[in-house]
């Protein structure tokens, strides 16, 4: 680290404390007491408050005010007094030497008021706010039984994409975006966890406070450079002044993949094998002796009748959660601490190997805990601590298929999987009688990867992860500067190791061949070059650690209408991760907001921070964003003329922010040699890409029961990186050719649109004092447009010239399909596509020649369907309370989207599944049965290139969760010592409607061979003490 | 208020200093920047060895994999359907150049290998005045060096693409000016580089000739070449459609600039095919200029398959490549001058023996023998119907062509896929060796090396050049020169010698076309600057022998195939469409327009 810039340091920060300690004593000065009259005035109305308790804080001086709000106290210049009254807001204030006679107003707590909202480095009246904000609170998550809290945000915040990609324990894939794409680069939203860049996988839902998602210039323009994808915002629980209040839930889950494919029987796949080789003019394989005991099942040795995917995959795996958190405090001190623990098994069945007497099952294990402390050290100094971190401990199968090639849980499921899938049902059993692993079927082709083997006698890889997070904040008032004035500084130290084991062996593979002495039995031979091993063991270690502070200076006051408030911040975050070089940004930050009357609203706010992924003289940018708001409900012609409506508002964003994510590439500004040739030509003008963010918005109630909020956006990303091959000849250019291709060098000038709206209504009524019913839907869409992406316009012959620009990002391609080929007829008079594949057979797809010119070609592809990240996404929820009982549901779900059905999951290639018994034959036609799939014809051909009989409407909605519970009345919890004791069943995934033609995979995953999402029934018990 | 002001300031004074700039410089770590390349004597060196780095080393290399380029003439055939056959085909498009790698991307190759070469050369030029760790000496003559390979990149680049703009330093990714840049005329692009080329030579920086140590290294007689090379292209019909004399005669005095040096002289006859075969390492006094890296792979990609070896069991290859075409076989003067056959229709299948032929017993009638008594370099270049390849390795008995239907390397009739088995009748010998192959994959063979230049060439060049300006004279002593290696008559003094240009012309281009058959890409180019592609390139025939009953051979001549790579968009590669597209200004040569 550069010596200039010990920020990080520990002498320089423990400086930086010592000045803030500092300051605050200065403040501490004893001086005499003296008698202060005063008056509690309503900051509304202006009136007098009767019956506040004023108090001297940190003494047992109080009194309380008499029916003007008129009181007396004794107090020492610096101490504070506190006034608190039930339906207000506590305020505070600072006696000043002289001052003895003072009016001091308070706030009533109205609910839409007083909610504060979390927004990039501080926190706003949720009425004065006039930034695109979305949030949810900690109850939807609690709702949803999913390992990963990111599973319960789907459908809870307009404008947040989630998709779930598989749902390995521990290891669940999630691809989150903020208001749908709008970059080629990096386009996952910055994540935030209590205001630093943070990982919230693994937090425990119970020790969640909120979580809220910036989506316009003025949310997001503070984090500048970091700032255009958006923010997702996860703000923990903190403590309050009071008796304490532990809590205890326990819950039991069961879990269960939400699809599984369905392969063929033995018989089916035997009569499938036979028409796929009586159409290619051969032999069938399986006479009718072999067809009659695959149907009967009768002979299992030589006739195997088997269900591989239900023989490997549980039914239900359990999974188990309890957390048990205490929060309270006292009037200086507020903590909050919980501690959870969540046990989760995998869906492959697996055998403990006696032999070494391992347990290679699929499991998980973390302990959560978190400490958040909040102190005032006095009245003018406060700081908070939290400490949080979880430990993870998960154990998996090594997995190594047959060509011995070591691979992650990740991709060994996919091989588990994948060969699950490949190996038809007449295949043969898993061990030999002497329980070595057996591989090779009698007849048909060649089987590589036995998932048996695999999955118990490769051995087992354990892996531990341990994540401490710490955060110290440190707030100092400055009030004797000027009033309303404070610094802060909050300092952030996570580490996280990652110790992985790894007990690896080989096996030796038998195969099965008929006995020569007896047809009617099998010997058993070795095969193959691997042999039995023992364990060896390996090990492999990782870890990240990141450190993040920000100090500020924030000045907040009231000057009779007029609100004013101020920040400025300085941030310095460094990540590291393992031997790569860290991650280094800086940045300073303003805001300034102006509220006049809470009518009318204006904020400013800047990020001028700092990259170093561009070249020196590039890496400070500015990122300003201007921002009004207009309370109408508080406007008196409002008032009088629409007294329904209670609250509304339009507010107004402009901003820039940017992106710096190259998609992984760094130092892109520096011209790398490789020895003495250039391995990447750098441009040292490159900058981040910029995204100018335009939000419009309105927030209403009426009747205090509906609500309804309704955002607009527009935006424009520029310099986006890409690689300059539209503009720069590459051969000229001088680093293409065979031999050396690739270092293009990479230019800001993509440019892409974005536009949609979200839209939110809600109806919240309380009946009775037990009787509630609240619901709540969303609707969002967003659509984008590549305007520029530097593409070469493809030669005139192509029916369309351009596969991008103009286009949607991850527009997909195609050919136009018309049916299949019934006739030899039909094939003679269609467009020659032998130039796509072989010359055209019975039963394959017919593809369009779009250009006219006779010949079906690459030059006939088509635009087909959406994109794979969807355009709308909604969700709807409704809670209803009666008496002890709560029910409630949420239903989420996504729309033009669409997907490219491909792959071992649905093709032939190895095996047949359900589908494949409606594919083309002869027969089929001639009976004229409905056809839904191609001729069968096993490997690549022709029907398999991607065209839009492949590409499927990936619209779904699903039952995301719904929960039913019960609050046993009090005198009964109360039995057992018990504030409020709730049972209560809930479940995750319950119903997905979805357009596939097969329903083979979740809707949301978006490759075949990825371990299942889940489903999940759960039940539980919440204890209050 | 002025509290306010003032507190701000002072907070943002003490943020400041923790703003610097610094705190985002990268980190040290082993990636190479420019000055660790200028620092350090290697990296330095390295700039130069790059710029070799690009140089074609195979003669394979160019068109295709495995493809000689000479497989897209009329000297050669490639059976399959590879480029070879795409080009003959037609296919050469905008979209398609043909001569690319279709399995690799980007496929496209030649265009973006020479320009490659000009920026590695480019970067040499530029970046080795500002090493630090390189003498003054060292510097100045690999900055020599690198701007003869620059000049060599260009040479390569006008031969296939016509004129493209000079380029002296490497271009930085925000260059915006691609619409700006536009073809020069041939007579400029080649005046620079000939220009470039004397400058460097005047400066007296690099010697003659390069020590046998550092053969692969470019001298003088290397920057001469180069420049009689481009300039001979500058006189030649395609780009000197005026026929200005000028030209010519720049021509004739750059490739007398050759043979004037002292280092050089033709090997004789003897020696000839050492000329092709042997160690880098021993010089030949008639090569200037040959690839450095052992190119006799080609012995398993173009010739006999020997595998049929009858006295020992010898892997087979994988392709007999190239096919010499009856049309080159037909160029081979017997040994007294006479040019062996004239055509007697357009296809070439009917033949009158020429007299001075028929004196020496040529004969395609069954149990004749249009083998014996040709031009010694006949017997160097072509395998025939039993021909003596000689003996391979570690074996004793020597290998005996049999072309004929059925023999051991019989003639195949299937032209449209890989085959062992040549489809004209002919294998190529040239650069081949017997002693590649041995039992049991056993090899005894000498390294093989493309030649770039040797000074027979410049006599050719000089004869052309000559008979051009109507020096006959001089064209023709020029011309004996090589005919006399060769151990041919005089030109004077072959049958039917008619003293005037034309038949001069005429017997200088067999002549270059006989003594650089199968070499490289002479035949190649010779048929686009003549502009005889579209009267030498329609089809190719070759020899279909029958083995009579009685053991004696009977000949038909048999068209291959036929050619749709004789067009004008032929002559003249195009640029590849997705850089053309990128560089308004740079036109398509006329035919592409």
């Amino acid at each position: 680290m550069n010596n200039d810039c010990k920020i990080l340091n520990p002498p320089v920060f423990s400086a930086l404390l010592l000045l803030t300690f500092f300051l605050s004593v200065l403040s501490l000065s004893a001086q005499d007491a003296q008698r202060i009259t005063g008056q509690v005035i309503d900051s509304a109305s202006l009136a007098g408050v009767s019956g506040v308790t004023v108090s001297v804080t940190g003494t047992n001086t109080s009194t309380v005010t008499d029916a003007n709000g008129k009181f007396l106290i004794t107090a020492r210049p610096g101490q504070t007094l506190r006034l608190s009254h039930i339906g207000y807001e506590d305020n505070f204030y600072i006696v000043e030497s002289g001052s003895t006679s003072i009016t001091v107003s308070i706030a009533a707590k109205s609910k839409e008021l007083s909610d504060v909202v979390v927004v990039g480095y501080g926190k706003q009246k949720k009425v004065s706010v006039v930034a695109a904000i979305s949030t949810m609170n900690a109850t939807g998550l609690r709702q949803t039984p999913a390992s990963n809290i990111g599973i319960a945000l789907a459908g809870r915040l307009p404008g947040l994409s989630v998709l779930q990609r598989s749902g390995v324990p521990g290891g669940e894939q999630l691809d989150f975006y903020i208001r749908g794409r709008s970059t080629l680069n990096g386009q996952q939203p910055l994540i935030l966890v209590d205001g630093v860049q943070r990982d919230f996988n693994a937090l425990d839902p119970r020790e969640v406070e909120s979580i809220s998602i910036l989506k316009d210039a003025s949310a997001t323009a503070v984090y500048g450079v970091r700032g255009a994808n958006g923010v997702i915002m996860v703000t923990t629980r903190r403590g309050f002044s009071g008796k304490p209040v532990i809590d205890v839930t326990v819950e039991q889950s069961w879990q269960s993949p939400t699809r599984l494919p369905e392969m063929t029987n033995s018989y089916d796949y035997a009569v499938l094998r036979n028409q796929v080789e009586i159409q290619n003019g051969r032999q069938p394989i399986y006479d009718d002796v072999a067809l009659e005991h695959y149907r009967l099942g009768d002979k299992p040795d030589l006739y195997p009748v088997r269900n591989f995917v239900k023989e490997f995959m549980r039914d239900a795996f359990p999974m188990q959660r309890v957390n048990v958190n205490v929060a309270g405090g006292s009037e200086r001190m507020r903590y909050f601490t919980t501690v959870g623990y969540l046990r989760q098994e995998g869906i492959f069945k697996t055998e403990k190997f006696n032999e070494y007497n391992y347990d290679p099952a699929s499991k998980a294990n973390r302990v959560n805990f978190r400490s958040n402390f909040d102190i005032d050290i006095n009245p003018s100094l406060s700081m908070f601590l939290n400490i949080s971190g979880y430990m993870q401990k998960k154990n998996d199968p090594v997995v190594v298929p047959n060509n011995g090639v070591y691979l992650n849980d990740v991709n060994g499921y996919s091989v588990v999987i994948g060969s699950l899938l490949q190996t038809p049902s007449n295949y043969h059993n898993d061990v030999t009688p002497d329980g070595e692993v057996l591989s090779t079927p009698l007849k048909g082709g060649n089987i590589n990867n036995v998932p048996y083997g695999m999955l118990n006698r490769s051995g087992f890889r354990n892996t531990l992860i341990n994540q401490v997070t710490t955060t110290l904040g440190v707030e100092q008032k400055l009030e004797f500067l000027t009033k309303g004035l404070s610094a802060k500084v909050i300092a952030s130290y996570d580490a996280t190791a990652i110790n992985q084991q790894v007990r690896q062996r080989t096996f030796q593979l038998y195969e099965a061949k008929p006995d020569p002495n007896n047809p009617d039995a099998v010997i058993y031979e070795p095969t193959g070059t691997l042999t039995n091993s023992t364990l060896a063991d390996a090990q492999s270690q990782s870890q990240w650690n990141l450190m993040n502070i920000d100090a500020s200076l924030n000045y907040g006051r009231k000057f009779g209408l007029h609100d004013v408030t101020a920040m400025a911040l300085f941030n310095r975050y460094q990540r590291v991760v393992n031997i790569e070089l860290p991650y280094n940004y800086i940045g300073f930050v303003g805001r300034g907001t102006y509220g006049y009357d809470n009518k009318y609203l204006a904020e400013i706010n800047f990020g001028y921070n700092g990259s170093e992924q561009f070249a020196p003289g590039h890496k400070m940018g500015f990122f300003p964003s201007f921002s009004v708001g207009w309370v109408a409900s508080n406007e008196n012609f409002v008032q009088n003329n629409m007294p329904w409506l209670s609250f509304a508002k339009l507010r107004a964003s402009y901003g820039q922010v940017g992106n710096d994510n190259m998609n992984g590439a760094r130092f892109a500004f520096l011209t790398l040699w490789n020895g003495s040739y250039e391995s990447q030509i750098g441009n040292s003008n490159l900058v981040w890409e910029k995204a100018n963010k335009y939000n419009i918005g309105l927030e209403t109630r009426i009747f205090n029961n509906f609500s309804f909020d309704a955002d607009v956006f527009y935006e424009r990303r520029n310099n986006i990186l890409i690689s300059a091959t539209g503009l720069v000849p590459t051969g000229v250019f001088g680093t293409g050719g065979v031999f050396t291709s690739g270092i293009i060098p990479r230019i800001n000038a993509g440019e892409i649109e974005n536009k949609g709206f979200e839209l939110v209504g809600g109806y919240q009524k309380s009946f009775n004092a037990e009787t509630r019913l609240d619901v709540k839907v969303n609707g969002a869409f967003n659509r984008n447009k590549v305007l520029y992406i530097s593409e070469v316009l493809l030669p005139e012959e192509y029916a369309y010239r351009l596969r991008s620009t103009g286009y949607r990002l991850g527009q997909q391609w195609g050919y136009a399909t018309d049916g299949f080929f019934n006739t030899e007829r039909e094939i003679q008079d269609w467009p020659d596509q032998s130039g796509i594949g072989a010359n055209p057979k019975l039963g394959d797809l017919k593809y369009k020649d779009t250009n006219g010119d006779g010949v079906v070609t690459e030059q006939d592809q088509v635009p087909i369907g959406f994109p794979e990240v969807p355009e709308w996404t909604f969700g709807g929820a409704v809670s209803f309370q009666f008496k002890g009982f709560d029910i409630s549901m949420m239903w989420q779900g996504v729309a033009n989207r669409s997907y490219l059905m491909v792959g071992q999951r649905v093709w032939e290639t190895y095996n047949f599944n359900e589908w494949h018994k409606e594919a083309w034959s002869q027969e089929r036609y001639d009976a004229g049965l409905p056809i839904t799939y191609p001729r069968l014809d096993p490997g690549s051909n022709a029907s398999k290139l991607p065209s839009d009989f492949w590409y499927v409407d990936g619209s779904y909605i699903r039952l995301r969760n719904a929960e039913i519970g019960y609050t046993l009345p009090k005198n009964i919890s109360g039995k057992i010592g018990a504030k409020s004791v709730r049972v209560y069943a809930n479940g995750l995934n319950l119903l997905t409607f979805d357009r596939y033609p097969v329903k083979y995979q979740d809707p949301e995953q978006n490759n075949e061979l990825l371990y299942p999402v889940f489903k999940a029934y759960n039940v539980g018990v919440n204890v209050s003490f | 208020m002025k509290r306010i002001v003032l507190s701000f300031t002072i907070t943002l004074m003490l943020l400041a200093q923790f703003a610097c700039e610094k705190a985002l410089e990268k980190t040290p770590d082993g990636q190479i920047t420019i000055d660790k390349v200028l620092t350090n004597y290697d990296r330095s060196k390295g700039l130069l060895d790059a710029a070799y780095g690009e140089i074609y080393q195979a003669r394979d290399q160019i068109s295709f994999v495995m493809s000689p380029i000479e497989c897209l003439t009329d000297n050669a055939f490639w059976a399959a359907t590879y480029n070879a056959y795409e080009w003959h085909n037609g296919s050469l498009s905008l979209s398609n150049p043909v001569v690319n790698w279709p399995w690799s991307s980007p496929s496209e190759q030649l265009w973006p290998d020479f320009w490659r070469g000009i920026r590695l050369a480019n970067n040499a030029i530029k970046y080795l005045p500002q090493s630090t760790a390189i003498s003054e000496q060292e510097r100045k003559t690999w900055i020599a060096e690198a701007r003869v390979l620059r000049c060599w990149y260009y040479m390569s680049l006008l031969e296939f693409y016509g004129p493209v703009p000079w380029i002296e330093e490497p271009f930085e990714p925000t260059y915006t000016g691609w619409n700006d840049l536009v073809r020069p005329s041939y007579n400029d692009i080649a005046s620079k580089i000939e220009q470039e080329l004397l400058d460097v030579i005047n400066a007296g920086i690099l010697p003659n000739r390069q020590p046998s140590q550092d053969a692969r290294r470019v001298d003088k007689g290397i920057a001469y070449s180069i420049r009689a090379r481009v300039l001979l292209y500058n006189a030649s019909l395609l780009n000197n459609p005026e026929n200005d004399q000028g030209k010519w005669q720049r021509a004739a005095d750059a490739a007398q600039d050759v043979i004037n040096m002292a280092e050089y002289s033709l090997v004789s006859m003897q020696d000839y095919k050492r000329l092709f075969i042997g160690a880098v390492a021993t010089p030949v006094t008639e090569i200037i200029w040959r690839a450095w890296s052992d190119n006799s792979h080609i012995n398993n990609t173009n010739g006999v398959d020997v595998g049929n070896y009858p006295y020992a069991a010898i892997n087979h290859m994988w392709n007999c490549g190239e096919s010499p075409s009856q049309e080159l076989v037909d160029c081979f003067e017997m040994s007294n001058g006479a040019l062996p056959v004239t055509y007697n229709d357009a296809g070439h299948t009917s033949i009158s023996v020429t007299p001075g032929a028929a004196a020496l017993g040529y004969s395609e009638a069954t149990g004749g023998d249009p083998y014996a008594n040709r031009d010694a370099r006949f017997y160097v270049n072509i395998l025939y119907n039993m021909a003596n390849y000689g003996v391979p390795y570690n074996c004793t008995e020597p290998f005996i062509i049999e072309t004929f239907v059925g023999g051991r390397s019989g003639f195949n009739d299937v032209i449209s896929q890989e085959t062992q088995r040549s489809c004209t009748g002919y294998y190529s010998r040239k650069d081949k060796q017997i002693k590649f192959w041995g039992p049991g994959g056993s090899s005894g063979h000498e390294p093989t090396h493309w030649v770039f230049f040797r000074l027979a060439e410049f006599y050719l060049q000089k004869a052309e050049a000559l008979c051009e300006l109507g020096d006959l004279e001089g064209a023709k002593t020029a011309l004996n020169v090589i005919r006399e290696r060769a151990l041919q008559p005089r030109i004077q003094d072959v049958p039917g010698f008619t003293d005037s240009k034309e038949f001069l012309r005429e017997r200088i281009r067999n002549e270059r076309r006989v003594e650089f058959c199968l070499e490289g890409q002479y035949r190649f180019h010779d048929q686009r600057r003549w502009k005889i592609l579209s009267e030498t390139n329609k089809f190719i025939t070759g020899m279909r022998i029958t083995k009579e009953a009685d053991g004696k051979f009977s000949y038909e001549r048999r068209k291959i195939r036929d050619y749709q790579s004789y067009t004008d968009k032929y002559l003249v590669m195009p640029i590849p469409l997705e850089d053309a597209k990128k560089m308004t200004g740079m036109l398509q040569p006329a035919a592409w327009q």
